[in-house]
């Protein structure tokens, strides 16, 4: 009996000492981004050989967004160019900042009759809850994760581990790629080199 | 009923061990005499450089701007704090220009750290800046701290001019409101 009466009493005290401990994280929303990104530290700059080169079509692939619609490469043909941005894994450095910087250059994206897909082979809950740090997202944000990384695969662009490369495809309306960039995954791309490979493409 | 102050020593001393890290980082320490020593290249607007007090174009250092005391937010283009962040800042800007008592004395600039001057642009378009911003793609900021910074991070220095500068306060992270930032300013008159 003894040891039954005792039960709530420490459970009220864990659940006490757990939301002390976790109640600074919990009330500052706005640093979530800060406090729970993971560090891996340096990592290997790039882990795969991409065989795609500029002037190949390029690879059709069908992914879902964050609110469950499916999204093709191919819907885009003849009316937009296109800019997939893989990136190695939520909740990381450099990742969970890469996105923010596209979100306010939407107008560099626009003037170039350009959408950006982003694309991570994390799964759409966790993918959701990353982005919801972001501010709302004008781009569409598809989860690779099952088969896992297969568009990553695709593109050339998955690392030994199981994420991708930090990679950037330009395409253009014929469905041609047109720009490749698999970034050093430790170094944020400089915007204005994707402005100015944009900014070639045909209007 | 004896065990109860038992669990409660043991909640305690749980949250003492649980809590040492926390205790034990080290706080951020700014190198001001090191800050004081970047070379930022002057604004090209016009009215930018009247606001510093910068005769010409070139090359300057903080301790060369015509203020008593310099308000420098380290941001970065990407970091989606600074972004939401970036209106408040602007509001107190404007609540220092309305101040009589610091409109001439408290200067404003912000440093985007790990940003390229067409990032930097970027943000200032998109925010409508009205103070200026200086790109650090070269992370030269960071080597003034004793650790990684976060962005958004506030550093308020006394400018002695040729004597260098002297930290009056350092914060860390959004700020509560403009109004109460700018209300607080720990500035002597």
């Amino acid at each position: 009996m003894g040891t039954l009466d005792r039960r709530p009493l420490i459970a009220g005290l864990l659940a006490v000492l757990a939301l002390m401990l976790y109640l600074p994280a919990a009330s500052a929303v706005a640093d979530v981004l800060d406090y729970c990104i993971y560090n891996p530290g340096q990592l290997k700059p790039t882990d795969s050989g991409t065989r795609i080169k500029v002037g190949d079509p390029a690879p059709d692939f069908k992914l879902t967004d964050l609110s469950g619609e499916s999204v093709t490469l191919s819907q885009y043909r003849g009316k937009k160019n296109v800019v997939i941005s893989f990136v190695p894994a939520a909740w990381t450095p450099i990742c969970s900042q890469q996105w923010p910087g596209y979100n306010i250059a939407k107008d560099i994206f626009e003037q170039n009759e350009a959408v950006l897909l982003g694309i991570s082979v994390d799964n759409v809950p966790t993918l959701y809850a990353w982005t919801q740090q972001m501010g709302k997202l004008w781009f569409p944000v598809l989860s690779d994760f099952w088969p896992h990384g297969a568009v990553a695969a695709k593109y050339g662009v998955l690392r030994q581990d199981g994420v991708s490369e930090r990679a950037l495809f330009v395409i253009d309306k014929k469905g041609v790629i047109r720009y490749i960039d698999v970034h050093d995954i430790n170094i944020m791309p400089r915007l204005e080199d994707l402005a100015k490979e944009l900014s070639r493409l045909e209007k | 009923m004896k065990k109860i102050p038992c669990l409660f020593a043991a909640a305690a001393a749980l949250l003492v061990i649980t809590s040492m890290p926390v205790l034990a980082e080290d706080p951020l320490r700014v190198d001001v005499e090191k800050l004081g020593q970047i070379k930022f290249a002057a604004p090209e607007n016009p009215t930018e450089r009247k606001y510093l007090g910068l005769a010409g174009s070139g090359e300057f250092k903080l301790t060369d701007v015509q203020g008593k005391y310099i308000i420098i937010e380290v941001f970065s283009m990407y970091c989606p704090i600074c972004q939401r962040e970036a209106p408040k800042v602007n509001k107190v800007h404007g609540l220092i220009a309305k101040n009589s008592a610091h409109s001439e004395t408290v200067k404003l600039v912000g440093i985007g750290t790990g940003n390229t001057p067409f990032e930097v642009d970027v943000f200032r378009r998109k925010y409508s800046v009205p103070f200026p911003l200086f790109p650090d793609d070269n992370f030269l900021i960071q080597r003034v701290f004793s650790q990684q910074v976060k962005t958004p991070t506030f550093i308020i220095v006394k400018n002695l001019g040729k004597k260098g500068l002297e930290l009056v306060d350092l914060r860390v992270g959004p700020l509560d409101s403009a109004e109460t930032f700018s209300k607080n300013l720990p500035l002597a008159p």
